[in-house]
């Protein structure tokens, strides 16, 4: 009794051990799938079907095993569940099937076949991005936004969006709860936008992939200062726009190339312990050379258009850092060409702080103090720790200890990641 | 334009399973329908379940399972489609996959309104 049971418990912790990433992946695509079907009006039902097939699933693979295709079983459940759905609610909940494309659903004669048609996975991905559109329609602010694709096609439950973004559940869920609300009364339709709309609609979308790069890169409150899971989903995202013909644009690429150069060196930029480890320190050969072959690919391909995007700045700077051999051998004269024009076309505190970073390099701490002493920049990012932590070292090479201590402390302030403070803690210690 | 009913008599007899996994005939009915709904012809319809039914003749006088001698009598389904005439309501039914079954037949009658 006792041998079987336990059998039962580690073939099932098996199971969730494999099927964790699996779920994830394919949840994100059976929501997308259904919401094409139901509308995202019934956003919320599209959810239960996909958590009751993923329930249904652990219980009979825990029983029989893992079946040689786990994707396309979970699809075919899925999809019956949907069938049930139609065929038991008929006159429950109103569906709208009244396009061409979903009329036929409303007949016995074809509603099964017609499902099928739904369930092609080589259509998923398109479907994918359909959502991804209606995730960032302009009706749904940037906060919202990130949470409702981090929720429908990420996989992620409202525990773990909370943790990635330090709020509480109760948060996510009030967001999650207003965005369903939004697609419920405007009826909005998983669709690309016209290609009129397109260049302004993908402006949102990529914006939403770099802050949820963003937070994976940096993250600014969780315990673990890289989120691997969001830099894999940010990029999975990005991909997918990179391989549809109506939204391979040049920013797109950019924001991929960006993506690639920086997850690059993911695996240099901690110790062990997790400790932070700074680029001049960084051990280089332990760069992903695979995946900056494949930033410089999508930089190629970002080269067409006349239209500079930020990206493409962005992903030119971070180019630079991966191409030097070593951190002498950086051309930080061409990264201040980069700055300034990232500057003067898309002016911000944060790049004229990065900029002082460069100028730091070329021309010492003197000259980069005086960069930064502009108003502005003091006004907007005087409660941004990377800020004070700047002003810090600036401060620090100049010997002036006691306006180095007063800064490392405001950041300490700023910052809730372990590995963030135990830099500045170090960078306090070395000050005396 | 006009409504027309279209009732399918015989073929395969429409008895669902539980599990909905059995649903014998829809891709070929899909894309016979499909065309339909794409030249805007197309408004709704149902298959109908087979092998049971109840008629009612006069008052409280049942007759259950029908006057259904066999599968030919039945009922199967019915759609309910846009034609321009009797002649285009007919020439719609092409392709129509209960032609397929030896005891197939479509009965066509103009809706009145």
């Amino acid at each position: 009794m006792t041998t079987f049971l336990s059998h039962v418990v580690d073939s099932s912790k098996q199971i969730h051990q494999l099927t964790d990433h699996l779920f994830r992946r394919e949840a994100g695509k059976m929501v997308a799938v259904l919401t094409k079907i139901f509308g995202t009006e019934h956003l919320e039902l599209c959810e239960d079907v996909v958590q009751d097939t993923l329930l249904h699933a652990l219980q009979v693979w825990v029983d029989k095993g893992i079946p040689d295709q786990p994707a396309a079983w979970l699809f075919r459940v899925a999809k019956n569940k949907a069938i049930d759905i139609i065929r038991r609610n008929k006159h429950a909940v109103s569906f709208d099937f009244s396009d061409n494309e979903h009329v036929l659903l409303n007949s016995g004669y074809s509603m099964a076949a017609t499902m099928d048609d739904f369930w092609q996975e080589g259509s998923m991905k398109d479907d994918m991005l359909r959502m991804m559109f209606a995730c960032c329609d302009p009706g749904i602010s940037e906060d919202h936004q990130v949470t409702i694709i981090l929720k429908t096609l990420c996989g992620f439950s409202t525990a773990e969006i909370a943790k990635a973004f330090v709020t509480t559940e109760d948060t996510i869920s009030k967001r999650l709860y207003r965005t369903k609300e939004f697609f419920r009364e405007q009826r909005l339709k998983p669709a690309f936008p016209s290609p009129a709309a397109l260049a302004v609609r993908i402006d949102a979308v990529l914006n939403v992939i770099y802050l949820l790069f963003n937070e994976g890169y940096n993250s600014t409150h969780a315990a673990e200062l890289i989120r691997r899971d969001l830099l894999e989903e940010a990029m999975m995202l990005c991909k997918l726009l990179t391989e549809h013909p109506q939204t391979q644009l040049p920013s797109v690429y950019a924001l991929m190339a960006l993506m690639c150069f920086h997850a690059s060196r993911t695996d240099s930029r901690l110790t062990a312990a997790g400790q932070i480890i700074l680029l001049p320190d960084q051990d280089r050969r332990k760069w992903d050379q695979g995946l900056i072959r494949q930033g410089n690919a999508y930089l190629n391909q970002a080269a067409g258009g006349e239209y500079l995007s930020r990206y493409h700045l962005e992903a030119a700077i971070a180019y630079e850092h991966c191409a030097a051999d070593s951190y002498a051998h950086t051309n930080w004269q061409q990264l201040l060409t980069y700055y300034d024009l990232l500057n003067t076309l898309y002016p911000s505190p944060i790049t004229m702080m990065n900029k002082a970073v460069i100028i730091l390099q070329l021309y010492g701490a003197e000259t980069a103090l005086k960069a930064l002493a502009v108003a502005d920049i003091e006004k907007k990012l005087s409660s941004f720790y990377l800020y004070n932590s700047l002003l810090g070292e600036l401060h620090a090479r100049l010997g002036h200890v006691a306006e180095a201590r007063h800064y490392f402390q405001r950041a300490m302030r700023q910052t809730r990641a372990e590995a963030e403070r135990a830099l500045l803690d170090e960078k306090l210690a070395k000050l005396s | 334009m006009k409504d027309y009913l279209l009732l399918f008599r015989g073929g395969p007899q429409y008895i669902p399973t539980t599990d909905g996994s059995q649903v014998p005939i829809s891709p070929e009915w899909k894309q016979w329908m499909e065309r339909m709904v794409q030249n805007g012809h197309y408004i709704g319809g149902q298959r109908l379940i087979g092998n049971t039914g109840t008629v009612l003749k006069d008052q409280r006088r049942q007759i259950t399972d029908g006057p259904f001698a066999e599968g030919k009598e039945i009922v199967a389904g019915y759609l309910i489609i846009k034609a321009r005439d009797m002649e285009e309501a007919v020439s719609l039914t092409e392709g129509c996959p209960l032609f397929g079954h030896a005891d197939g037949s479509v009965e066509i009658r103009e809706i009145a309104y």
